[in-house]
This record gives C-alpha cells, sequence and structure tokens, in this order.
C-alpha cells in the first residue's frame, strides 16, 4: 500500500509498504478514506520529537471503513464507518475505566523507554514516534487499529467524512482544553494559537459558557478566522510589545480567568527572552520553546487556570514556578482522552450545534502530502488545515 | 497462611538456601514491599544502591553551580581570569554561560547520576570551548591566559564526558538488578509479623538482623542474583492468584519460558526456550501457597539452574486493583550453560521480570499482549505468544 513517512527533518515521501496485517484478536484493518495533517505531525516533521525513526509511517488523524476484524472484535463489522481515536487504549485498565485514554497502561509496548524520559509512560499513539509505541500511522491507505472492539466510533449515515474526521483528534483536543479549565458562564478565556486547535478551543470555550474569548497569534488569515468563524477577539503579537500588558488592558486589570496554550514546542516569538531561548534549545539546555506557554501563565488572573493542549516532550528553563505558585495557578493538561468526547461530540455536529468543517482550507490526494506538509508548517497559501482523501 | 510445620529454618545456611525451603517470614519479606506493609509512621528506606559516578556527578554539579554564579555576578572577573578584556559583549557571554552552569550543574545535582543531565554539561562544555577558542584567536587578549582556560574546560569536558559514559553504563547495570546486600529495607522498619495480621509492628530481632545479613554476605559471595518487581492489576487478587497458580499459564507471559508443565503434588517441569540453542530445564516445587495472596516455588536440588521465585497478590483499598509483588533468586551457573542462563535473563534481568509483569498485566485486563509491528519470528518456537494471536483462518479474509 501507499503511505506517508518521515524520512528525515523536514522531509516526507508517500511511499509503498507492506500492507497492515491481524496481529492481535482485538485489531482491525481500516481501508482510508480521509486523513488530516496535525499541529503534532509538524513537530514530527521538524524532528523535535524523539524517537521517530527514518521510514515510520506517520499521521494520527483518520477514518475509513472496516475491512478486516480479529477475532474479538465483535462490536464492528466489515464495512462499518468509523473514526479513530488518535490514542490507543485498552479500555480496562484503571487509566480507561476513568476515562483518562491517553493514559491506558496497557497501550505501550514501549513503555520502558517513555519511562526513562518521563517517570511513567502515557499511551501509545498512531504514528508518532516510538516512545509511544511505534504504531504505524494513518495517512495511509490502510491502517491496523489496536483494540479496535473500544476505540472507533462508528459514523452515522448522515454524517460526512469532513464533518466526523476530527472528532479523531483536534476537536477533542479544543473541547478538552476548554473544558479542563471549568469556565463559568461570564468568564473570559485567552488562547494562544489560531490554528486548529486553538479554532476549536475559542469555540469550545463558548459552547462551554465563556462571554468573552480572545485570540493570539501572529499569522493575519490565522486571526481573521479566529475572528470570523470563531467569534474570537483577536490579538496580533507581533502588533504589541507586551501581551501580557494588552491582555490586563482588556480585563480590567485582572487578567483572563483561563488561559490556554494550543501553540506548543516551538512557539514562535521576538526579543531577547526568546533569543536567548533559542539558544538553550540549540545547546540542548532544553528541548521546548516555552514561550506562549510562559506568557499564559503570567498573564493569568489570580486563581485562573493555565490550561495546556499544546504539545511539549521534554524540559524548559526559566519556568515561572513562582508565577504559579504564589499566584495559586491551577495547571491542567494532556494528551487528549479522545474516547470519551467521541460520542458526545459526535451528537453536537448531528444536532447542528457544531460544524467543525469551517477550518479545512486545503483537500488533496494522499499522493500530495508532502506538500501539504510544507504549506501547513510554512502557514501559505492561507494553510488552516489539509485533509487529504485516500483512494 | 502457610503451614509452620513445614518450613525449615534456613538462616543460619544462608548458601545453601535455594535448595532448601524458605521460612514464612523471610518469603514476605523477600516478594517486595506493598505500602499495607508498612505501619504508618514509621521511615522507609528502600533498599538501594549508591550508583558508582554518583560521587564525580555531584562534584561536577556543585563546580557548575558555583562557577555559574560567579559568571553571573562577576562576569568581568572570570573575563580576565580567561584572558578575555572585559567588554559589554564579553559581559553577556558570560552571563548566558553562567545561567548555561547554573542549571545544569542544579540539574545534576538534583537527579544524580541522571544521563541526560550529565551530556547537557557536556554540551554545555563544548559551548565554552568554542567561546574561549575564538578569544584564543583574537589579537587584543590575553593568550596564554585564554589557552590555560582552554586547557582546563577541556578538562573538565573530558570528567563529564566520562561521568556521562560512567553513568550511562552503571544506569542500565543498575537499573533494578539489586546484589543481595540490600534486605535493609524491609528491616528498616521492622519486618511484617506474617503469622499475626499480615500487617503488625513487630520488631525485627539483632538476631534475625544478624542472620540475614550472613545469609546475604554468604549470597553474594555465591554469585546470588536477585530481582524484583511490582505492578498494579486492575483485578482482584483472587483471579490473578488462580491464574499464575497454573504455572502452565506462565509461558503466555513470560516470553523466555517454552514451556512449564504441572506434574502433580505442586511440582512442575519448566523448559525455557533455547537463546543460543542450549536448552535449559528444570523442576521445581511450590514452597507456599496461600490462595488469592501468595505463591513462591523453587527449584528442586539438582537442576541446572538453581531458582527461586514468589508472588505475592496485596488488594489495594478503594477497589484500586492489585499489587502483584514477583521476585525471583537464581545461582548463575558457570560454562556455556552460564551464557545461556544469563541471555535468558538479559543483560539487565531486572528488565526481563519488568517486561514479563507488564505482560501478566497486559493479558489480566486487555485480555492480549499487545503488538506494534509484526515480531520478526512467529514460529511454535514462540508458542506462548503466538497462542494469543490470531491464526490467519480466525481473521475475515476480506481485502481483496
Ligand atoms: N494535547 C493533545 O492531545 C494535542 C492534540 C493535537 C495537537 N496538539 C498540539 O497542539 C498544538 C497546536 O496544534 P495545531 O494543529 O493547531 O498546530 P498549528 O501549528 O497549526 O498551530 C499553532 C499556532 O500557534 C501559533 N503560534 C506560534 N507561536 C506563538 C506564540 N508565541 N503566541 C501565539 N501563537 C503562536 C502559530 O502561528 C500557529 O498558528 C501543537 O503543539 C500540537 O502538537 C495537542
Ligand atoms: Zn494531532
Ligand atoms: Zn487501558
Amino acid at each position: 500500500m501507499k503511505a506517508n513517512c518521515w524520512m528525515g527533518k523536514n522531509t516526507v515521501e508517500v511511499r509503498e509498504v507492506p500492507d497492515p496485517e491481524i496481529l492481535n484478536h482485538r485489531d482491525a484493518i481500516v481501508k482510508i478514506t480521509s486523513t488530516a495533517i496535525c499541529g503534532s505531525d509538524v513537530h514530527l516533521y521538524h524532528g523535535v520529537v524523539p524517537t521517530l525513526e527514518k521510514g515510520d509511517v506517520v499521521g494520527h488523524e483518520f477514518m475509513g471503513e472496516i475491512v478486516e476484524v480479529g477475532r474479538s472484535v465483535t462490536n464492528l463489522k466489515v464495512g462499518d464507518r468509523v473514526v479513530v481515536p488518535f490514542p490507543i487504549a485498552c479500555g480496562h485498565c484503571h487509566a480507561c475505566e476513568a476515562g483518562m485514554t491517553s493514559l491506558c497502561e496497557n497501550s505501550n509496548p514501549n513503555a520502558f523507554l517513555a519511562e526513562r524520559a518521563m517517570g511513567h509512560s502515557p499511551c501509545g499513539i498512531f504514528g508518532y514516534g516510538h516512545m509511544t509505541g511505534g504504531f504505524a500511522g494513518g495517512q495511509a491507505e490502510y491502517a491496523r487499529v489496536p483494540f479496535a472492539d473500544f476505540g472507533p466510533l462508528k459514523v452515522p449515515d448522515d454524517v460526512t467524512d469532513e464533518q466526523a474526521l476530527f472528532l479523531s483528534d483536534v476537536l477533542p483536543t479544543g473541547y478538552m482544553a476548554a473544558e479542563q479549565c471549568n469556565i463559568k458562564p461570564g468568564d473570559t478565556v485567552a488562547v494562544w494559537g489560531c490554528g486548529p486547535v486553538g479554532q476549536f478551543a475559542i469555540t469550545s470555550a463558548y459552547l462551554q459558557g465563556a462571554s468573552r474569548v480572545i485570540a493570539i497569534d501572529n499569522v493575519p488569515y490565522r486571526l481573521r478566522m479566529a475572528r470570523e468563524r470563531a467569534g474570537a477577539i483577536t490579538l496580533n503579537y507581533d502588533e504589541i510589545d507586551n501581551v501580557i500588558e494588552a491582555l490586563k488592558e482588556l480585563t480590567g486589570g485582572r487578567g483572563p480567568d483561563a488561559c490556554i496554550d494550543c501553540v506548543g514546542m516551538e512557539a514562535s516569538g521576538h526579543g531577547p527572552v526568546f533569543a536567548v531561548d533559542r539558544i538553550k534549545q540549540a545547546t540542548k539546555l532544553q528541548t521546548d520553546l516555552p514561550f506562549a506557554l510562559r506568557q499564559a501563565i503570567m498573564s493569568c488572573r489570580n486563581g485562573g487556570t493555565v490550561s495546556i493542549a499544546g504539545v511539549y516532550v521534554g524540559v524548559v528553563d526559566g519556568f515561572p514556578i513562582g508565577s504559579i505558585m504564589n499566584r495559586s495557578l491551577r495547571i491542567v493538561t494532556g494528551q487528549t482522552h479522545v474516547h470519551r468526547y467521541m460520542r458526545p461530540l459526535m451528537d453536537l455536529i448531528q444536532k447542528g450545534a457544531l460544524d467543525p468543517t469551517f477550518i479545512i482550507t486545503h483537500r488533496m490526494p494522499l499522493a500530495d502530502a508532502a506538500r501539504g506538509y510544507d504549506i501547513f508548517s510554512r502557514k501559505l497559501e492561507n494553510c488552516e488545515k489539509v485533509v487529504l482523501k485516500v483512494g | 497462611m502457610i503451614d509452620s510445620e513445614q518450613v525449615h529454618d534456613t538462616s543460619a545456611a544462608g548458601s545453601h538456601r535455594s535448595t532448601t525451603t524458605m521460612n514464612a517470614r523471610r518469603v514476605h519479606d523477600l516478594a517486595g514491599m506493598a505500602l499495607s506493609d508498612v505501619p504508618q509512621g514509621r521511615h522507609y528506606r528502600p533498599a538501594q544502591l549508591r550508583q558508582p559516578g554518583q560521587g564525580v556527578a555531584n562534584g561536577l554539579g556543585v563546580f557548575s553551580v558555583l562557577l555559574g554564579l560567579t559568571q553571573l555576578i562577576a562576569p568581568d572577573a572570570v573575563a580576565r581570569l580567561v584572558g578575555v578584556r572585559p567588554t559589554p559583549r564579553s559581559r553577556a557571554t558570560m552571563r548566558v554561560l553562567g545561567l548555561r552552569g547554573l542549571t545544569s550543574g542544579a540539574g545534576v545535582l538534583s537527579n544524580g547520576t541522571n544521563v541526560p543531565w550529565l551530556w547537557t554539561r557536556l554540551a554545555g562544555d563544548v559551548l565554552d570551548v568554542a567561546l574561549i577558542t575564538t578569544a584564543v584567536g583574537r589579537r587584543h587578549d590575553d593568550r596564554t591566559r585564554a589557552s590555560r582556560a582552554l586547557m582546563a574546560v577541556a578538562g573538565v569536558a573530558a570528567i563529564d564526558y566520562l561521568a556521562a559514559r560512567t553513568s550511562h553504563r552503571t544506569q542500565q547495570l543498575f537499573d533494578s538488578v539489586e546484589p543481595e546486600a540490600t534486605v535493609s529495607g524491609p528491616l528498616e522498619y521492622g519486618a511484617p509479623d506474617t503469622t499475626a495480621s499480615g500487617t503488625g509492628n513487630a520488631q525485627t530481632t539483632n538476631e534475625e538482623i544478624g542472620h540475614l545479613a550472613a545469609d546475604a554476605v554468604a549470597a553474594k559471595r555465591a554469585g546470588h542474583r536477585k530481582v524484583r518487581s511490582v505492578v498494579t492489576i486492575n483485578r482482584s487478587a483472587s483471579e490473578l492468584y488462580a491464574y499464575w497458580r497454573n504455572f502452565e499459564n506462565l509461558p503466555n507471559f513470560m516470553k523466555q519460558l517454552a514451556s512449564v508443565t504441572t506434574t502433580g503434588e505442586g511440582r512442575s517441569h519448566w523448559v525455557t526456550r533455547a537463546p543460543g540453542g542450549t536448552q535449559v530445564e528444570w523442576d521445581a516445587e511450590i514452597v507456599a501457597d496461600e490462595p488469592g495472596a501468595l505463591i513462591a516455588w523453587q527449584s528442586l536440588p539438582g537442576s541446572d539452574v538453581r531458582n527461586a521465585g514468589t508472588v505475592r497478590f496485596i488488594p489495594v483499598p478503594s477497589e484500586r486493583g492489585t499489587e502483584v509483588h514477583v521476585e525471583l533468586d537464581y545461582d548463575p551457573p558457570g560454562g556455556a550453560l552460564g551464557v545461556a542462563v544469563a541471555k535468558l535473563f538479559r543483560a539487565e534481568p531486572g528488565q526481563q521480570i519488568r517486561d514479563d509483569l507488564r505482560a501478566f498485566k497486559q493479558v489480566m485486563e486487555s485480555g492480549e499482549i499487545l503488538f506494534a509491528r509484526k515480531p520478526e519470528r512467529l514460529e511454535g518456537e514462540q508458542q506462548g505468544i503466538g497462542a494469543l494471536l490470531p491464526t490467519p483462518q480466525d481473521a475475515q479474509e476480506v481485502r481483496g
């Protein structure tokens, strides 16, 4: 089959690889119809996520049709249309039973690697390097889906691929990022990053009762989408000296009740602090750039919540722990527990209360994946989200 | 509870331990600690080794922090010291270097021989060398001093490199292998009185400590190995006990075993997968068996590999599953067999038992051991795990 493989820094290539096979009783094989490129894939593309190997099949946002099921999969049959959550989860461990599927204790065969790096291991993830299992990803014609009797959600006939696809990751991610803030009516929420995750965090914050959402980015067309499609008040950090002061001004001096980081480890920025951060990253004194996260912390009102949806992989320097401690901030974060949001969000989509398709700016065949990565990562051609059509 | 009649006191003859039965208290002590064993308000010091290389690493950490602070507070003085004329630029550079030293030094100190931090230090050293080399190349600076500084930094870099290398190796080696002389953990708060409720407060007597220590020394001399690990499984103690108690199930999650055949009266025949062609087998018998709580077994006299194992199942309060504590003891034999056994338990024996327990958890919770990709060999040899795999007919072949 054809699959999009990571071939080194800033290089992906659609290549011929062996078809996936059923390896465990609870597996299913999905013939992929639509798959998307995520901000997390961009971190992989840039080579900043450890343990990715040349030739690995990437992609973790995908959906399609069941073509084969293992002996223990009784709830799905050949021909079912499904959307697949990016975290691989068994459904029976303590974490899964608690609904925290991205912490599944049985889905990462390379847990020992993650334990060395992080103390304990999160779940296995499709196409996300070997520290999270080294599972082949979903930017391909077929994918093997482990624990298929627990993960995939059947897609009703009246829901299109484009409506359902983002249930695999970015929609639940934006939703959880907001939900973890316990938004109360009247709250002001600030969102860093107007990529797909940021757009959905804004949308979700409004759905959850926020009265004002302020969005921060420096890419004009993304800020426009946040304003026009998600209803945010936007700030371009290139135009202002001090984001923290600007937010104070907009919130009567108190700061936003909740601050959501939808940027992650490759934040851009300017000024001396950013330069020092880059030097530290280049000399391996830190792996991640905490530029947006630091602003989110410093801006948050006393006693407020900082929610981290952006991905971080290692260590950062100059983390304002004093600001967190002395001002009673609450930090909430995690890889998204996608499973628990898929059904309720599908309901909202079916009822017409939520239309996630507004973020799609580009549709192209799988064969053009490399071009998709290029324009999405460099923010060319007003690209917000690329959907790859397969078959 | 173990019938104490059956139990021989072995504490005086440690070196023969694996051919005689363990007493009940020892069995419990050896199977690792559960939090429920530790009475409230007691100090717990786990059995741990100071890693070789720790001293050097700590020294480097302190050096880093001190130098870093000096560079931050008195950048000009440090610049002059290494032969660079103080300028606003040198001041800024010194401060960046100071910050770097401070972070990596603090990292080393708080993480011990944590390898990434040591490599971080090394990266910093390389940066220093590069900067000072630039200074050496410049005319108006004091070249002799700068060269001297360069030598010093290069020296520190070499030590960093060695420390990082040694720690890397010892970290691999000591990750979880604990030589016998570390039974001190359980003794720290007094061994649990297993004849009473199981969580009693009985203080261990000096005599017992003496015996255990003598045991430990004898065992260490004999090359005795002991590994232990623990995992929490979301199943009841009785379910887990029942699965384990049927030893024929063990190869389902212990991939180094080809088969275990029970032969009646608590006896069993164990056959390992032969890594280098040398088949290793032995007979074992159950020496302690508390339904739902504990199983201990050991090889019969005359076995190829003298070994013993204990597994304890301890329910976690508030329906949080069951802790499974396993400890294995074995005496590696010499010769070709020894090599085969070493392979069997891998270079890191602790890793093997950890993997086995993780696999046990997977089997009990999710019903299968998850593969990330197709294993290289799946012939009859890998039956144990193969048994969990579907045969091609099992999967509905529908894809054209
Ligand atoms: N927690 C999860 O489970 C999960 C799931 C999906 C994605 N993610 C992560 O979420 C993040 C965003 O994903 P995405 O798909 O929207 O990616 P994206 O790259 O499209 O979006 C990131 C946006 O942040 C902006 N940005 C960069 N620096 C900034 C700064 N200093 N201040 C404000 N904005 C800044 C960029 O211009 C860009 O628009 C990524 O880190 C991704 O890995 C996490
Ligand atoms: Zn993603
Ligand atoms: Zn699970």
